[in-house]
């Protein structure tokens, strides 16, 4: 009795939080998208139901056809995957000496990596744009992606050491008595055993690099370069705030980072906390 | 055996990374130009226009392709970037703000333009007034395409309706502002002022105030490369008194003490909606009329343009503003560039632009284009042009810290953190100590 | 001292080492991680060394003739109203979230551990406010902060607090905590998730053998739960003091550090000083200090984790 009771009450309260998370957590994300469909008018008129007719297509229509949106989705694009193609390159193979071999000052390097997470940002822009500027890289994918590579890294290589160190090394141990040289036991045996991780790394980069705004305000000087989130930026600083306009950049550019995570979010966890979980 | 296995490795990993960038690399484009410009940006000026401008570049440049990424979105970021990035070349040519002019020549960042003024046949048709303010240490550094003076636009109907006099100083300003207040129960605010920290608005509304109170003396003065501080304790306590008695907490006050701390983007869409009977203003207020339909009655029927009010005991000034178009001096293309800058502010083009956006044109014989009459909206022009002879520019300081300053004490006074007194002898000081750390 | 860091920054245990080849494989441990040495060094520990450096000059962006100035930004600092509420604020700021975010990913765990029919479509959709850029997130919240027609203004005038219409992040009162909200609706749901991932790993086991010497839920929280997902909560909370202090984007984006100096935090401080007074130098002491205090707050918190593991 007492127990049917209480497994009531605790689900009731569990759903209590559900719907509370929902509202706070989702309900402006839906209302983002609701009013991405609304007609300037219908916004100023401060009601949340519009009429049927004061629904449009209109915003998605000016942001794909009038401004140059594709481009700078394209752009984001092309450097999101290329920070983190760069990144899990870096990391899976930095991550993998960390993990297995001994090496001289390997704290002092962890430590190293990490205390260029305590600085602002801000302040590491300005020789990190000389440093872009005088290797020819500005206005370039490559120096935008060079940039932003500094933002990931620490993250995943840390991430990614913790997943390796869970490998039991006895794996790696069997397969270099059977021959195999470093990259080899990289390749057959913690990138297979290590995937999990591996794609929540890329995932985490893509993320970081598709919302940067610092870098690329910094690095990017024309089309080739800015990205979707510069845009949303410049759509919410127009001397007439389009609401519809910018609730559809916002929407544009939220889908794709939303669509990765429905690919990912199973793994997402498992590997953001393989270091963590461990005794 | 090892080493050579090593050496593969790193070769291999070289060709991978350099793989993909091989392939995203851009192709080497014609000679292209890049301007950067916020009106085309934050759509001050409407993007039908500036498809048509991108259209017309095509012809009249055809040798050029020129960018349509016109730079970022604030006249701040704008300045942030190009003085850090300017010796890159990019952009060639750039708009500003006569402030951001000053800063950049401090940095040596863009081309004196004389030599190639003096020998286009059309530089007779600019208005002296406007070029006079780009001349620092004798040389012409933009050229003007657009100025105007702030007045003061306000609801006539509502002043009709309720018999009322158009305030004329400082006293009745604040007088008229809260019976409108009353009159309406706060449906409309009498009066609207920017206190926004960083808006650059807000600097230019404080430093009309203050010209008044100092009968037009320039807050600084260069000579021979030295700044001289002119403003007194005194002077900006008046002014700063004035914030204080606009939202002073009477039952009406003059204005909604839910805006203090906002900007151009309150001010604007604020008026155009029938939230404030009065604001200082310039004619870009007219590009609103796309608005909504309340927004084009109440700036086509409703709306009037006069004289800013002013502290009786100083005189009637207003702040002048003249938008220059700079060259890059590290512009890879100076020959382009001066093309792109001379189709920019060529007679048809500078007139269109300041038809779509409001403003008036720094040309003659653009000012004398019939566009403006059929547009109708020439009375508008006119109800700022009446203000240029009241106008004092900027002095060619670093004004980012100053205007920062001014705020600060405004927003001190506003939200009764200060007294008028106290803010101003504290933005007396603040600017004061600004001069010696030879930050201005 | 630096092994503790570094322990507690991989919070695991260390591999065991098969001592043959040795030498060999120290070398290969160098190349491997020479890629990711050499981009982090030239993008970010050049970066860092050079913005140290700037922090002892008078450098301005706008003056030639950069010169050594000893202490004098530091002891500038001192007497630096505003440097001081920005610290004041950037430090309540951290603790307030951290603490709601902990404490609020708890709870959400918690209630995601039941296994109730629903849990697993919403476990699937509430991270994604974590995924989304923080300008996106940004505008939509000023959005909803907008007098008149944002979401919140709508709904207060709808329950009939019509007076209280106003752009929530322009009143000074309601700035830093409206940015405070931003923070914990971008993190609660990670740590929610993060905590529920450990606790899933708890063996079963456990909570059977306490069920069986009569532990009620509240024992079995405090025994099991909290100390088996002690260590995702030192590494959430790590990071996460590191990433809100740091943070500028939020603030930056949102309100500029105003209204008055209300959400005025050190990172948007220091953007002001290199980017409004262009006084990079004194910009730079002021990241040094940032640093120095993350530094003695990580020192600190690593030493008392580690002393509590052993104990």
């Amino acid at each position: 009795m007492s127990k049917v009771r209480r497994k009531l009450g605790v689900a009731i309260s569990a759903y209590t939080v559900v719907i509370v998370s929902m509202i706070f957590f989702i309900l402006p994300m839906v209302w983002i998208i609701y009013c991405s469909f609304r007609t300037q008018a219908s916004i100023f008129t401060g009601k949340v139901i519009s009429h049927l007719n004061e629904f449009t297509l209109e915003n998605y229509e000016t942001i794909l056809s009038v401004t140059d949106y594709p481009t700078y989705f394209f752009n984001s694009f092309k450097i999101a995957l290329s920070v983190s193609l760069l990144s899990l390159i870096c990391s899976i193979v930095g991550a993998y000496g960390l993990s297995r071999f001994r090496i001289k000052g390997k704290n002092a390097i962890i430590m190293g990596i990490f205390s260029t997470q305590m600085f602002p940002q801000v302040l590491l822009i300005i020789p990190m744009y000389l440093i872009v500027f005088s290797l020819q890289m500005l206005d370039s994918v490559i120096g935008v992606v060079l940039g932003q590579l500094i933002l990931v890294l620490p993250f995943s290589i840390w991430m990614l050491k913790g997943y390796f160190d869970n490998i039991p090394v006895a794996i790696d141990d069997s397969a270099r008595i059977d021959g195999c040289n470093v990259l080899q036991r990289l390749y057959y045996v913690i990138l297979p055993l290590g995937a999990p991780g591996i794609m929540v790394a890329g995932f985490f980069s893509f993320v970081v690099s598709w919302g940067d705004y610092l870098i690329v305000s910094i690095i990017s000087q024309s089309q080739r370069t800015a990205t979707a989130t510069l845009v949303i930026q410049r759509l919410s600083s127009a001397l007439l705030i389009r609401w519809g306009q910018v609730a559809a950049a916002a929407v544009l550019t939220i889908v794709p980072t939303i669509i990765l995570f429905s690919f990912v979010q199973k793994r997402l966890v498992e590997g953001l906390t393989a270091g963590a979980v461990k005794e | 055996m090892c080493k050579k296995k090593w050496i593969l490795i790193g070769l291999s990993a070289v060709l991978f990374i350099s793989g993909p960038f091989g392939l995203i690399s851009e192709g080497i484009a014609k000679k292209s130009l890049s301007f950067w410009n916020m009106p085309f940006v934050t759509q001050e000026v409407s993007p039908e226009y500036v498809i048509q401008w991108e259209k017309d570049v095509q012809t009249a440049l055809p040798d050029f392709t020129v960018d349509n990424f016109y730079g970022p979105g604030k006249y701040k970021d704008q300045r942030d970037k190009f003085l850090l990035q300017a010796k890159s070349g990019t952009p060639d040519v750039i708009e500003g703000l006569l402030e951001d002019t000053a800063v950049y020549v401090q940095k040596g960042l863009i081309e004196p333009l004389d030599s190639y003024f003096n020998s286009w046949n059309e530089k007779g048709q600019f208005i002296e007034s406007t070029l006079a303010p780009l001349r620092i240490n004798g040389k012409l550094y933009g050229l003007p395409y657009n100025t105007n003076a702030r007045a003061m636009v306000y609801r006539k109907d509502i002043f009709e309706k309720h018999g009322l006099a158009v305030p004329k100083t400082w006293d009745e300003l604040i007088q008229t502002a809260r019976k409108i207040t009353e009159l309406t129960s706060k449906k409309t605010f009498g009066f609207y002022v920017c206190t926004e920290v960083g808006g650059p608005r807000a600097a230019q509304e404080f430093i009309s105030w203050y010209y008044q109170v100092s009968r037009r003396q320039n807050m600084f003065e260069v000579v021979n490369g030295n700044i001289k501080f002119n403003a007194t304790v005194d002077q900006l306590e008046k002014v700063l008194t004035l914030y204080d008695e606009l939202f002073k907490d009477a039952t009406f006050p003059a204005c909604d003490p839910n805006v203090r701390g906002t900007g151009w983007p309150v001010e604007d869409p604020g008026y155009v909606a029938g939230k404030w009977a009065m604001a200082p203003m310039g004619p870009w207020l007219w590009g609103r009329r796309t608005e909504s339909s309340i927004a084009k009655d109440i700036l086509e029927n409703r709306t009037a343009i006069t004289r800013l009010p002013y502290s009786s005991d100083g005189e009637p000034a207003t702040y002048l503003e003249v938008k220059p178009i700079m060259m890059n001096a590290y512009s890879k293309d100076k020959a382009g560039a001066w093309k792109l800058i001379q189709y920019i502010v060529s007679k048809e083009k500078m007139a269109n632009w300041l038809v779509d956006s409001g403003g008036i044109p720094a040309r003659k014989d653009s000012t004398d284009m019939d566009v403006f009459e059929k547009a109708g909206v020439q009375w508008w022009m006119k109800g700022f042009a009446n203000e240029l002879p009241i106008s004092v520019t900027m002095a060619p300081v670093n004004w980012g810290p100053v205007s920062e300053a001014n705020l600060r004490a405004v927003n001190f006074v506003i939200y009764d953190k200060k007294t008028p007194r106290e803010a101003a002898q504290w933005l007396y000081d603040r600017i004061t100590e600004l001069k010696k750390n030879n930050e201005l | 001292m630096i092994k503790g860091w570094a322990i507690g920054l991989t919070a695991v245990a260390h591999p065991v080492f098969s001592h043959f080849n040795m030498k060999l494989r120290k070398q290969q441990g160098i190349m491997l991680i020479l890629p990711a040495i050499l981009v982090m060094g030239l993008f970010t520990v050049y970066p860092l060394l050079e913005g140290l450096r700037m922090a002892f000059t008078n450098k301005h962006l706008l003056k030639e003739g950069v010169r050594y100035v000893g202490l004098q930004n530091f002891i500038r600092l001192l007497s630096d109203e505003i440097f001081w509420v920005s610290l004041y604020h950037s430090v309540l700021l951290t603790a307030v979230v951290v603490f709601l975010q902990f404490v609020l990913g708890l709870i959400l765990a918690l209630a995601m551990n039941q296994k109730l029919p629903g849990m697993s479509l919403f476990k699937s959709i509430i991270m994604a406010s974590w995924v989304i850029p923080v300008a996106a997130t940004v505008i939509l919240f000023k959005f909803m902060a907008q007098p008149d027609i944002g979401l919140i203004n709508i709904v207060i005038k709808t329950i009939g607090f019509e007076n209280l219409n106003r752009y929530w992040l322009g009143d000074p009162n309601v700035a830093l905590p409206f940015i405070m909200l931003l923070h914990l609706w971008r993190n609660v749901p990670f740590y929610g998730v993060a905590f529920l991932a450990a606790m899933q790993a708890i063996p079963e086991s456990y909570y059977e053998a306490a069920e069986i010497d009569g532990a009620n839920t509240r024992h079995k929280f405090w025994h099991i739960t909290l100390p088996g997902i002690r260590n995702m909560v030192i590494v959430m909370v790590t990071i996460h003091v590191l990433w809100t202090f740091n943070n500028f984007d939020f603030v930056y984006l949102a309100t500029g550090g105003g209204p008055v100096n209300a959400t005025d935090v050190l990172p948007v401080y220091v953007y002001r000083q290199c980017w409004t007074s262009y006084t990079i130098g004194y910009g730079a002491s002021i990241g040094t200090v940032m640093l120095l205090l993350l530094m003695i707050y990580f020192i600190v918190f690593i030493k008392i984790s580690e002393r509590d593991k052993i104990a």
